[in-house]
């Protein structure tokens, strides 16, 4: 049997579609990638039906035998492109108004930051609970391009759950500058 | 004239030793890295690729990513809008894992850029990868350029390199756009030895991202469209 076409029926127990439907053929199939050793480039997408195998100059390739480690549907097309990126900032919330006021900074191109309102119904709903001072969201203004052109926007607000050591390090050090820069106050005689 | 892509995205791969087991929507929902709605999607199996977490592979997609992790190599990509959010995600993925061991991280981008005509589409191909040669060896054979791709490394020819840091350039034929050219950007980043910072390794591949994920962006758009841009104007 070849070792590319079998990968599904390895994969069967993974796959959590109607039983049903699998057996008329319907369920989705997961296809072989290619795995390549040892690099972080993910580009291998474009030449996805090449048959050609160690290219020079091309890191090594291997047909991997089908393990459920490599035989899953890898490939994700995009179908848009970021025409404007905006990096928010909430300055204050008006929950009676049903908006927010913002500070917006554009992440593509020079334009000068501004302050705007949002309405607060653009705010998903995962995301209502992180709307208050301070918070950080994104602004995306962006063309769909497949299959239609249409103009979208997305706001998204940021999720940076955990400090890491770094940064942790990083406040120490800026709160031993502080400090070692305050003196105290002389006592009243 | 800059040029503008019809199709731009981002992935975050990393290679080290991973448990892919870990990689659920619910883990993810639990340490606040997604909202509820995007763990929902995933779960009910709302955004086409079926959910799969085992100790082999994790994969899955909500509407803005896309996951796989397998045992050597962690992969994140974007869909939809690419925001800065996507680097937030992977930052604090690996903010969570801080001793996972990994060698490398990858910061991709990738662009599909649509050509005015047929000769421009010829015309990047023959700048980039001349076919005189091409055409004494075939000459009544078509010669066309499938890949290209560009190693570049900091230091000069011959001296020993100072990092195995490199980013990798990649041109082929858009097969999503007629008469279109794909683009990719590989800014790889080695990790697999100590440096001055003393950070574990899934905290120096946090710190990458946190840090380079934007200039990374900037500098693959500046790239493509230098390509094109220069190309076309040969």
């Amino acid at each position: 049997m070849n070792a590319l076409t079998d990968v599904s029926m390895n994969l069967d127990h993974f796959l959590t579609v109607d039983p049903i439907l699998r057996r008329q053929g319907g369920a989705k199939i997961l296809e072989p990638v290619t795995l390549v050793n040892g690099t972080t480039a993910d580009w291998n997408t474009e030449l996805a039906e090449s048959t050609s195998l160690n290219r020079s100059g091309v890191p090594q390739r291997t047909f991997a035998a089908p393990l459920a480690n490599a035989s899953v549907l890898r490939e994700v097309r995009a179908d848009s492109r970021p025409l404007q990126v905006w990096e928010g900032t909430v300055l204050k919330v008006d929950r009676a108004a049903g908006v927010i006021q913002v500070l917006l900074v554009a992440k593509i191109g020079e334009m000068p930051r501004h302050t705007g309102e949002i309405d607060l119904g653009s705010v998903s709903p995962q995301d209502q609970d992180l709307v208050r001072p301070g918070a950080v969201f994104y602004l995306t203004l962006y063309e769909r391009t497949i299959p239609s052109v249409e103009n979208i926007q997305e706001l998204r607000f940021r999720r940076r759950p955990s400090w890491s050591t770094a940064q942790l390090k990083q406040i120490e050090r800026d709160a031993s500058m502080f400090l070692s820069k305050m003196k105290a106050l002389p006592n009243a005689t | 004239m800059a040029q503008t892509a019809e199709i731009f995205t981002s992935s975050i791969v990393a290679v080290g030793e991973f448990n892919p087991a870990i990689f659920s929507p619910d883990w993810m929902e639990r340490n606040g890295l997604i909202g509820k709605d995007d763990a929902d999607s995933v779960r009910e199996g709302r955004q086409g690729r079926p959910l799969l977490v085992s100790r082999q592979v994790a994969t899955f997609e909500t509407k803005w990513f896309a996951l796989q992790v397998l045992g050597n190599q962690f992969s994140l990509t974007s869909k939809d809008a690419l925001s800065p959010a996507f680097k937030d995600l992977g930052v604090s993925i690996f903010q969570l894992f801080p001793d996972t061991p990994v060698t490398a991280v990858g910061l991709n981008f990738f662009g599909h850029y649509k050509l005015a005509s047929e000769d421009e589409y010829h015309c990047v191909g023959d700048v980039l990868a001349p076919k005189d040669i091409w055409k004494a060896l075939y000459p009544d054979e078509i010669a066309g350029l499938a890949d290209l791709t560009l190693r570049i490394q900091r230091g000069s020819r011959g001296a020993p390199l100072k990092t195995k840091d490199e980013k990798r350039i990649a041109v082929q034929p858009s097969s999503m756009i007629r008469f279109g050219v794909f683009f990719s950007y590989n800014d790889h980043h080695d990790v697999s030895a100590s440096d001055e910072t003393n950070l574990k390794s899934g905290e120096r591949v946090a710190s990458i991202i946190d840090s380079e994920w934007e200039s990374s962006w900037h500098d693959a758009v500046r790239v493509f469209d230098g390509v094109l841009s220069k190309t076309l104007s040969k």
